[in-house]
C-alpha cells in the first residue's frame, strides 16, 4: 500500500514537471560589491527579471526542448584578475551558455580571448573598442559607449547651454583615459575649450584641490563623465561648496540617483544628465517600478538595456533552434531589428565605427535635474540631440 | 649519514610530486580547477621569490612591480620584436634581476620601515609608468592577445599544458631555493637575517649578499610575471598592483616565514581560498579575513608550524 502511494506520488511529481526539462546555466560576471556595484546589480537584476518572464511563459523552448534557467553570479570586483577566474569557472565548471558581463574595459580585455576561444556570447558594458572588434565576434554591448553619444550630446551642450571652457576629472585608468579622449575631442569639435582636464586615482574622496585649480582656470562648464556614480555626486557637492555656478554636465552613464543621494537635491538642481533612454516612456517606467518592487532599491538605467539584449539572445536561440551553436545564435541576433524592449526599439549600430554591428542602440535622452528628478529636455538619435 | 638520508627523502618527495603532477590535469574535475592549480603554482613562484628577499631580513612591498616588469618586458619582446615567448620570458627574468640589482644597490642601504616604504613607492612608480607610457605599454588598455609559450612546436597555451610547464618551473624554483638555502649564500643570508651587525663584524659583505638576494628574488618574480602574462594573454597596470604585493606577503605570513616551505603552503592555501569561499557570496571576504586572523592568532609561526604546535600540545597532555 505504502509502495503504491509512493509510486503514485512520484508519478504525480513527474507529471507536474515539464517533461525532459534541461537546465541552461547563464552566468553573470560583474561588480556586485564595492565600486560599480550599482551597475553590476542592474545587470544581474535584468537577467533575473528576464528569466522570471521566461519561466512565467512556460520556460525557454528551443528546438523542441524545454530549458529551466539557472543563474550563476560571480563578483568581479571590477578587477581583471577576478574576472578571468570567474569566467574560467563559468565556462569550465558551470558550463554557462552565455555570460552577462563583464563590466569595465580591463576585465573584458582580460576575458575576451578566453570567451572567443570557447565561443561564449558575452553581453558587456565595457567601453573598450575590443567590445565591438571583429576579432571577438561573440561580444555584444548593451550600453552605448562614449564615442557614440559624445558628439551629438556635447554638441547640444555647447550650442544650447553655451559651454565655452570645460573642466573635467577622470579616473586614472583605462576607462577614464579612453573616455577623456572621446569627451575632450567632442568638446573641441563642437567649438569649446576642453583643456582643463585632470586625472585622479579611484577611491579618492577629496577633490577640493583639483576642483579649485580648475575653477581658477575659468571654466564655465564641468563634465562629470567617466567618474563612478558616487564619485560624481562628491564632485557635484564639492563644486557647489566651492561656489561654482556654471553648468554641470554628466554626458554618459546613468548615475543620477547616486549623484542625488550623495550631492543632495539642492546641489544637483540644474544638473544636465545623460539618460540611457527616454525616461518618459510608460514601458520603462513600468519596468522601473517592477525592478524597484523586486529589489527594494532604485533602478540603474543599465538594467532595461541589458534586459532587452538578454531577451534578444533568448529569441535568437529560439530562432536558431540551438542553445549551443553560438555562430547560429549570433547570426540570428543580427537579423533582429526594432526589437521591442522596455527602453524603446533596439537596433544594431557600429558598422561605420568598428566594422561590426554588435552595438545595441535605443534612442537616448538628455535630462535636466529639477527638484530631485531628471526631466527630458532632448531626445537623441545616432546623429543629433533635439 | 643523517644529512644524506634527509636529502634522499626530499629528492624522493620531489620525484613523487612530479609523478603525481603528471596525472593532475586528468584527475581534476574540469579545466577551471586546472586554472586554479596554475594560479596556485604561479603564486608559489611569487611567494618563494619573496621568501628569498625575506631571508636577508628585508620585506619588499614592491614585489608585484617586479612581477609586472617581467610580464611587460616578456609580452613586449614577444609582441613587438617577435622574440619567441620561451626566450622572451628568460630575457625578462634576467633583465628584471639586473634592474633589481641596480635598484637594490641603492635602496638596500635602508633598513626596516624605510626599505618597506621605498619598495612601496617603487611599486607605485611602476604602476604610474606603465599607465602613462602609453606608446610602449598601451597605457591603461593593457597588452592583449599576448602569444602563448611554445617550446619545440608544443604550445603551452592550453591550461593542462601550461600546468606541466608551470609545475616544472615551480619545481625548479623550489629546488633552486632549497639549494640556495643550503649553500654558502644561504648561510650568509641566514646570518644577515638574524643579526646584520654581527654578520658584518664577522666579515660577511652584507650589502653584496642583500643585493644578490634581492636580484634573485625579483628576477624569479619577473619570470613568474612573464609566465602569467603568456598564460592569461593579457597584462594591464591593474594586473600587478600593491594589492598583489600584500597578497604575496600574506602568503609568507600565513604559510610561515621561517622556512621556505611556508611560502609554498601559504600560496597553496591563500590562492584557492577565495574560490572555495565564493559560494558564500556576501560573506566571502568576512570568512576569508576571519580564517587569516585565526591562523595568525593560533599559529603565529604560520601553517608550517602546525605539526610542532600539535606535537607540543600532545606532549603537554
Amino acid at each position: 500500500m505504502k509502495a503504491g502511494l509512493l509510486a503514485l506520488g512520484v508519478s504525480a511529481l513527474a507529471l507536474s514537471s515539464p517533461a525532459y526539462a534541461e537546465t541552461l546555466t547563464i552566468g553573470v560576471v560583474a561588480p556586485l560589491s564595492g565600486a560599480g556595484a550599482a551597475w553590476g546589480l542592474a545587470m544581474q537584476g535584468a537577467l533575473e527579471l528576464a528569466v522570471e518572464d521566461l519561466n512565467a511563459a512556460g520556460g525557454l523552448q528551443v528546438g523542441g526542448e524545454s530549458y529551466d534557467i539557472e543563474i550563476v553570479s560571480y563578483d568581479s570586483h571590477y578587477n581583471p584578475n577576478d574576472a578571468v577566474t570567474a569566467v574560467n569557472r563559468l565556462i569550465y565548471e558551470d558550463g554557462a551558455a552565455f555570460i552577462v558581463g563583464p563590466l569595465g574595459s580591463a576585465p573584458l580585455a582580460a576575458v575576451a580571448p578566453m570567451t572567443t576561444d570557447n565561443q561564449i556570447i558575452t553581453i558587456t558594458a565595457a567601453f573598450t573598442p575590443i567590445a565591438a572588434s571583429p576579432e571577438h565576434p561573440y561580444v555584444f554591448r548593451a550600453v552605448l559607449p562614449t564615442e557614440v553619444y559624445a558628439h551629438p550630446q556635447i554638441s547640444w551642450v555647447v550650442h544650447e547651454l553655451g559651454a565655452t571652457r570645460v573642466g573635467a576629472l577622470f579616473p586614472n585608468d583605462e576607462s577614464g583615459q579612453s573616455m577623456q579622449i572621446d569627451i575632450a575631442a567632442a568638446y573641441e569639435e563642437a567649438g569649446a575649450d576642453a583643456s582643463a582636464i585632470d586625472f585622479y586615482e579611484r577611491g579618492r574622496m577629496d577633490f577640493v584641490p583639483l576642483l579649485t585649480r580648475q575653477i581658477a582656470q575659468g571654466i564655465d562648464t564641468f563634465e562629470l563623465d567617466g567618474s563612478p556614480p558616487e564619485t560624481a555626486g562628491l564632485l557635484v557637492r564639492q563644486l557647489r561648496e566651492l561656489g561654482f555656478e556654471g553648468n554641470i554636465v554628466r554626458t554618459g552613464g546613468d548615475a543620477t540617483d547616486a549623484i542625488l543621494a550623495v550631492a543632495g537635491d539642492a546641489a544637483s538642481d540644474g544638473l544636465y544628465v545623460h539618460m540611457e533612454f527616454d525616461g518618459s516612456l510608460p514601458e520603462v517606467q513600468a519596468y522601473e517600478a517592477r525592478f524597484e518592487a523586486a529589489y527594494d532599491d532604485s533602478m540603474n538605467a543599465f538594467s532595461p538595456l541589458f534586459y532587452s539584449l538578454i531577451n534578444m539572445v533568448f529569441q535568437a536561440m529560439q530562432a536558431a533552434g540551438t542553445v549551443d551553436d553560438s555562430d547560429a545564435i549570433v547570426a540570428e541576433l543580427g537579423n533582429l531589428h526594432d526589437f521591442v524592449g522596455p527602453a524603446g526599439a533596439a537596433n544594431w549600430i557600429g558598422e561605420d565605427i568598428w566594422g561590426t554591428t554588435r552595438q545595441q542602440f535605443v534612442p537616448y535622452a538628455i535630462g535636466r535635474v529639477t527638484n530631485g528628478a531628471p526631466e527630458v529636455v532632448a531626445i537623441c538619435t545616432v546623429d543629433s540631440c533635439e | 649519514m643523517i644529512a644524506k638520508t634527509g636529502l634522499t627523502v626530499r629528492l624522493g618527495l620531489v620525484v613523487a610530486a612530479s609523478i603525481v603532477a603528471a596525472f593532475v590535469p586528468d584527475l581534476l574535475p574540469n579545466l577551471f580547477y586546472v586554472h586554479i592549480a596554475n594560479l596556485t603554482l604561479l603564486s608559489g613562484i611569487f611567494a618563494l621569490s619573496l621568501w628569498i628577499i625575506y631571508s636577508v631580513g628585508q620585506l619588499s612591498f614592491g614585489h608585484a612591480a617586479f612581477a609586472g616588469l617581467g610580464a611587460y618586458m616578456s609580452a613586449l619582446l614577444a609582441m613587438r620584436l617577435e622574440v619567441p615567448p620561451a626566450i622572451a620570458l628568460i630575457i625578462a627574468a634576467l633583465a628584471t634581476a639586473g634592474m633589481a640589482a641596480l635598484l637594490g644597490a641603492v635602496i638596500l642601504r635602508l633598513r626596516g620601515v624605510y626599505f618597506v616604504l621605498v619598495t612601496f613607492l617603487f611599486g607605485q612608480m611602476f604602476t604610474l609608468l606603465v599607465l602613462n607610457w602609453a606608446d610602449l605599454t598601451n597605457g591603461a588598455n593593457g597588452l592583449i592577445s599576448i602569444p602563448a609559450i611554445v617550446i619545440a612546436g608544443v604550445s603551452f597555451g592550453p591550461r593542462p599544458m601550461f600546468f606541466y610547464l608551470v609545475f616544472g618551473v615551480f619545481l625548479a624554483v623550489l629546488l633552486f631555493t632549497w639549494g640556495l638555502k643550503r649553500s654558502t649564500f644561504g648561510r650568509a643570508f641566514d646570518s644577515i637575517h638574524q643579526n646584520i651587525d654581527l654578520a658584518e663584524s664577522c666579515g660577511i659583505d652584507t650589502a653584496r649578499y642583500q643585493v644578490i638576494a634581492f636580484a634573485i628574488g625579483s628576477g624569479i618574480a619577473g619570470l613568474g610575471g612573464a609566465m602569467m602574462a603568456h598564460y592569461i594573454r593579457f597584462v594591464s597596470p591593474d594586473t600587478f598592483t600593491f594589492h598583489n604585493s600584500v597578497a604575496f606577503i600574506t602568503m609568507l605570513v600565513v604559510g610561515g616565514r621561517s622556512l621556505f616551505w611556508g611560502a609554498m603552503i601559504g600560496a597553496a592555501v591563500i590562492t584557492p581560498l577565495p574560490e572555495l569561499l565564493r559560494d558564500f557570496e556576501g560573506l566571502q571576504h568576512i570568512i576569508y579575513g576571519a580564517i587569516l586572523i585565526l591562523v595568525l592568532r593560533l599559529l603565529p609561526g604560520g601553517l608550517v608550524s602546525l605539526p610542532s604546535v600539535l606535537r607540543r600540545q600532545g606532549g603537554g597532555q
